[in-house]
């Protein structure tokens, strides 16, 4: 449900003519890196993520923002399906917006026995976060409104990063586009055979 | 050549900001100004991330005349994901 407008809507609409003033000075290069701003509208801005190295190019996905109440409260960000608007749910969605993971120490630190080659486990974590898979995942990491509502981040709050532009469209763009753009290198085809009796011809 | 300042421009965070540099100083060091220049002193410099035009990540640690920026070059910082996510 949306959050009324509590902060003076005057300076709400300032802060984020600026984020749509500052996309747009340079929309030539984000376009190039598949960046197309579709809406702006107060509160609300789509930006529809292209992947540029693929050909044909094709949509990932748009990104909702919500600048309700900004910037005393961080914006909210969904990934949404790109031409309906509606929400992705954790089932659904084009990408979780993986990084990879360095092991931890202890786990660097395991001796390896000589003759065995050394094998680097990177493991894989996601940005996106969701309870379940019919449930709206969100964003999980600092400058978004989801996160900083969510009780486990009830520590790290938005007042701690505020002041470094962490809620800005542009950032927050740039980040989604690293861990969910820039990883497309191409299209993958899968082909599941179907194995059954083969009868020929029936008898007389 | 190397003493002399030129002019490039660092978007941070989606704000232009015009930062003077020299061919024999580090590309961190006009990282440090943009923030500056930027007002973004909320965070340190190494949790912010260099980018040249087609979006290929910049070594802020080289110096400027090794990078290859050329006068008016526009390069991108933005700050990084951070800590976040959680096992799939």
């Amino acid at each position: 449900m949306p959050e009324p407008q509590f902060v003076d809507p005057a300076v709400s609409r300032r802060k984020f003519a600026r984020e749509i003033e500052e996309f747009r000075s340079q929309a030539e290069e984000y376009r190039r890196r598949g960046w197309l701003l579709a809406e702006a509208e107060f509160p609300h801005a789509l930006v529809i993520l292209a992947t540029p190295n693929t050909q044909p190019i094709s949509i990932l996905c748009g990104v909702w923002f919500d600048y309700s109440n900004y910037d005393a409260v961080p914006p909210s960000v969904r990934l949404v399906h790109p031409l309906t608007r509606e929400p992705y749910k954790w089932s659904e969605l084009p990408t979780q917006l993986p990084r990879s993971i360095a092991p931890g120490p202890e786990e660097a630190a395991q001796p390896i026995p000589p003759g065995i080659p050394q094998v680097q486990v990177v493991s894989a974590q996601p940005y996106m976060q969701s309870l379940g898979d019919d449930d709206i995942p969100f964003l999980c990491m600092a400058g978004v409104k989801e996160y900083h509502d969510h009780p486990a981040h009830s520590g790290d709050h938005w007042e701690l990063h505020r002041s470094s532009g962490a809620g800005r469209l542009v950032r927050l763009i740039a980040i989604i586009s690293k861990y969910g753009l820039e990883p497309v290198t191409g299209f993958e085809v899968q082909m599941r055979p179907l194995i059954r009796l083969n009868f020929g011809f029936p008898p007389e | 050549m190397s003493d002399k300042f030129f002019e490039i421009t660092i978007v941070v965070n989606g704000q232009p900001v015009e930062v003077k540099v020299r061919l024999d100083e580090e590309m961190g060091e006009a990282v440090e100004t943009a923030l500056k220049a930027s007002g973004n002193s909320g965070q340190p410099a190494e949790r912010w991330e260099l980018r040249d035009e087609s979006g290929q990540p910049i070594d802020v640690g080289k110096k400027v005349g090794v990078l290859d920026i050329k006068p008016g070059t526009k390069l991108f910082l933005n700050l990084k994901a951070g800590v976040g996510g959680g096992s799939a």
